[in-house]
C-alpha cells in the first residue's frame, strides 16, 4: 500500500514540481560560492532561531509550502484514475493514518531537512523556546497534511462543507469565449488563486519600488507573474482537445483556433494591465506598460503552442517553461520589450500552425 | 440485504434519484433505466463514492456508521475503469489484496480465470480498454464481498471473459453474495439460463421495483 501511495502521490509531486525545486535550489544554493552559501544559510538559520519576527516569516513561507503540498494531494485524490484509493477506507484508522503520515512526511521532506539543521543550530545556541515552537510548528504542519488526506479519503460520501459557486456571469456562450467560461466555472478555484497571486506580486512591486522602477526588476517580476499563469494553457489545451474536440471537425481556420487562445490571454491579463495603469503611470511609461501586457499575452500563447508538441507531458512542459523563463530574461536584458514580444508571437504562430493537425492527446491517459 | 431509507440524489436543484424506502433481499438484481436516469449515480452512492441524502446500508452496515466494515463487504467495478498509467496491474492487485484482506490464492485464481496474468506486470498505460476492464473485474471480485456492484461489466469485454464473468457471478451468488448489475440483456439472459442449470436452481418470476426512471429487476 505504501508503495502505491508513494508512486501515486509522492513521486508525482516531485515530478510535477521538478522545475519549482530546480529553480528554488538554484536560487538558494547556486548563486554564491560554496563557502558563501554555507555562511548565508547559517546566518538565515541563526536569524530564524534568534528572532521571533524571522521565525514568523519562515513559518509563513513553510505554511505556503504546506498549502502547496495539501492542494496537490487533494487534486490527486480527486482525479478519476486515483479513485481506487477509496479502498483505503477498508483498513483501520490507525493503519491508514500511519500510511498517510509517512506519505505526507515525504512530501514535506525538503522543509524537514532544512528545518532540522535550523533546529540543531537553535538548540546549540540555546534558543530553546524558539526551537520548541519551531519543532511544534513542523509537527503541526505534517499532522495537518496527513489529516486533510485522511478526511478526504474517508469522506467520499460526505457533502463538501463549502463549494465555490460558478463565477461565470454570462448566460450566452460562444466558442471564442469558451476558455473564459471554462476558467470561471470548471477551474474557478485555480483561476482565482492565480489572479490573486499575480496581483499580490504587482502590489509587492509597487510597495518595493515606490520611487523609481528598475527595468530589470520589473521584467523579472513580470516573468514570475507570467510563469504563475503557466498552468492555465495546460488546462486550456486539455479542455479544447478533450471537451471541445469536436471543433477539429469544423471548418474553423487555424488562425481562428489560435486566436481563441490569444483572445483569452488578452482578457485574463486585463486586471494586471489596469493595475499597472492605475498604480505605475508615474514610474513606467505607457509604452512600457502596454509592451509588458503584450509580452504576457504572447508568452502564454507560446506556452500554448509548445503544448501542441508531441509527447509534451506536465514534467516536460515545466522544464520548457523554466528554460523559456531564463531565455526571455536574457533576451530582455539585451533587446527591447516589443522585439521580444514580436519574436515570441511569430514563434508561437509558426509552432501552432505546424503542430496543430499532428497533435494527438496523450495526457488524458498519462496525466 | 441492501436497505435504502429516504435516499435522494440531487444534481444542482434537480432530483435525479429518489428511493424513499426499499429493502432488497439477497439476489442478483438488474438495474435498468434510460440514459440519465441515475444508474451509475445510484451505484456510486451504494459504493460510498459520492455524497447523497438519506441512508444506505448493506447487510445492516451503514457506510456513515461503519466505514471499514462497509468497504470490506461492498465491491465495485466501474463501467469505464481509469487507473494511473504509471502503475502496473500487480501494484493495484497487491493494493486491493491488502485492503480487502484477501488471500493470495483467491487473487491468483481470479487473475488466471480472466487471463490477466500475461500482462499484469506491465504498466496500465500500455493496456487496451478491454485489458483494463478485465483488470477492473478482477479487482471487483477480490476479498469476501457481500455485495458486488457491476456497472456495465460487458463493455469492451471479449466473449471468453463474458463466460468467465457469468461463472463468477453464479459462484459468488451461490456462496451468499448479491449483485447489482447495469448491463445489456445478453449478460442477464446468459445468467438466467446458467442459474436454471444449477442444482436446485430455477429462474424465478422476476420481482420488479420501480423508482422514478429506475427499475430493479430481481433475476434470482
Amino acid at each position: 500500500m505504501n508503495n502505491v501511495l508513494t508512486k501515486v502521490i509522492v513521486a508525482r509531486f516531485y515530478q510535477v514540481n521538478a522545475g519549482f525545486f530546480l529553480a528554488l535550489f538554484l536560487l538558494l544554493f547556486g548563486i554564491m560560492s560554496g563557502k558563501e552559501t554555507v555562511m548565508f544559510h547559517y546566518a538565515i538559520m541563526q536569524a530564524i532561531m534568534g528572532s521571533w519576527l524571522f521565525l514568523s516569516l519562515a513559518m509563513a513561507l513553510w505554511m505556503l509550502y504546506n498549502v502547496k503540498c495539501i492542494s496537490f494531494c487533494l487534486k490527486e485524490l480527486d482525479r478519476p484514475e486515483n479513485s481506487f484509493l477509496f479502498n483505503l477506507q477498508a483498513i483501520s484508522d490507525r493503519q491508514q493514518f500511519k500510511l498517510l503520515a509517512a506519505c505526507y512526511f515525504e512530501l514535506y521532506l525538503p522543509v524537514i531537512i532544512y528545518g532540522t539543521i535550523t533546529l540543531v543550530i537553535g538548540v546549540k545556541e540555546a534558543h530553546y523556546l524558539t526551537a520548541a515552537t519551531f519543532l511544534l510548528f513542523q509537527l503541526a504542519m505534517c499532522l495537518a497534511g496527513a489529516l486533510v488526506c485522511f478526511y478526504t479519503i474517508n469522506g467520499t460520501w460526505k457533502k463538501p462543507a463549502f463549494t465555490l459557486p460558478s463565477l461565470d456571469p454570462f448566460p450566452r456562450k460562444n466558442i471564442s469565449s469558451s476558455l473564459l467560461h471554462f476558467s470561471l466555472s470548471q477551474r474557478k478555484g485555480t483561476f482565482i488563486a492565480i489572479k490573486l497571486f499575480s496581483i499580490l506580486l504587482l502590489q509587492i512591486m509597487v510597495a518595493a519600488n515606490a520611487e523609481k522602477e528598475s527595468r530589470e526588476a520589473v521584467c523579472v517580476l513580470i516573468m514570475f507573474l507570467i510563469s504563475a499563469h503557466a498552468l492555465l494553457p495546460m488546462y486550456y489545451v486539455r479542455f479544447m482537445e478533450k471537451e471541445l474536440s469536436f471543433l477539429r471537425n469544423t471548418s474553423l481556420s487555424l488562425m481562428r483556433r489560435f486566436f481563441i487562445y490569444v483572445l483569452t490571454y488578452a482578457v485574463i491579463f486585463i486586471p494586471e494591465l489596469l493595475f499597472l495603469l492605475w498604480n505605475e503611470r508615474a514610474v513606467l511609461s505607457l509604452q512600457v506598460i502596454f509592451s509588458l501586457y503584450a509580452l504576457a499575452v504572447s508568452q502564454l500563447s507560446l506556452y500554448t503552442s509548445i503544448l501542441y508538441i508531441k509527447k509534451v507531458t506536465t514534467e516536460r512542459y515545466t522544464t520548457v517553461i523554466f528554460a523559456i523563463f531564463f531565455i526571455t530574461l536574457l533576451l530582455l536584458a539585451a533587446l527591447s520589450l516589443w522585439f521580444v514580444f514580436l519574436a515570441e508571437s511569430v514563434l508561437a504562430i509558426i509552432l501552432f500552425l505546424s503542430l496543430y493537425w499532428n497533435y494527438e492527446m496523450i495526457e488524458a491517459k498519462s496525466e | 440485504m441492501i436497505q435504502f431509507s429516504n435516499y435522494q440524489k440531487y444534481f444542482g436543484p434537480q432530483l435525479i434519484v429518489d428511493i424513499p424506502a426499499l429493502d432488497l433481499a439477497q439476489g442478483i438484481y438488474w438495474l435498468k433505466g434510460e440514459n440519465g436516469s441515475g444508474k451509475t449515480t445510484l451505484i456510486k452512492s451504494i459504493a460510498g463514492l459520492i455524497p447523497f441524502e438519506g441512508n444506505i446500508s448493506v447487510a445492516a452496515t451503514d457506510i456513515k456508521q461503519n466505514r471499514t466494515k462497509y468497504r470490506d463487504i461492498v465491491n465495485y467495478a466501474e463501467a469505464e475503469p481509469l487507473y494511473p498509467s504509471f502503475l502496473t496491474g500487480s501494484d493495484l492487485v497487491r493494493f486491493y489484496t491488502k485492503t480487502k484482506k484477501a488471500s493470495d490464492q483467491q487473487v491468483a485464481t481470479l487473475i488466471k480465470s480472466f487471463g490477466v496474468q500475461d500482462y499484469i506486470d506491465n504498466k496500465i498505460g500500455t493496456y487496451s480498454s478491454g485489458m483494463a476492464k478485465k483488470l477492473s473485474l478482477v479487482l471487483g471480485f477480490i476479498g469476501n464481498p457481500t455485495l458486488i456492484l457491476l456497472d456495465e461489466p460487458l463493455i469492451t469485454l471479449d466473449v471468453a471473459s463474458v463466460k468467465t464473468l457469468q461463472d463468477l457471478i453464479v459462484e459468488h451468488y451461490s456462496a451468499g453474495a448479491s449483485f447489482l448489475v447495469t448491463s445489456h440483456q445478453d449478460l442477464l439472459n446468459g445468467l438466467i439460463a446458467k442459474m436454471a442449470q444449477e442444482p436446485g436452481g430455477n429462474a424465478t418470476q422476476p420481482v420488479v421495483h420501480q423508482f422514478r426512471k429506475l427499475t430493479f429487476t430481481r433475476l434470482t
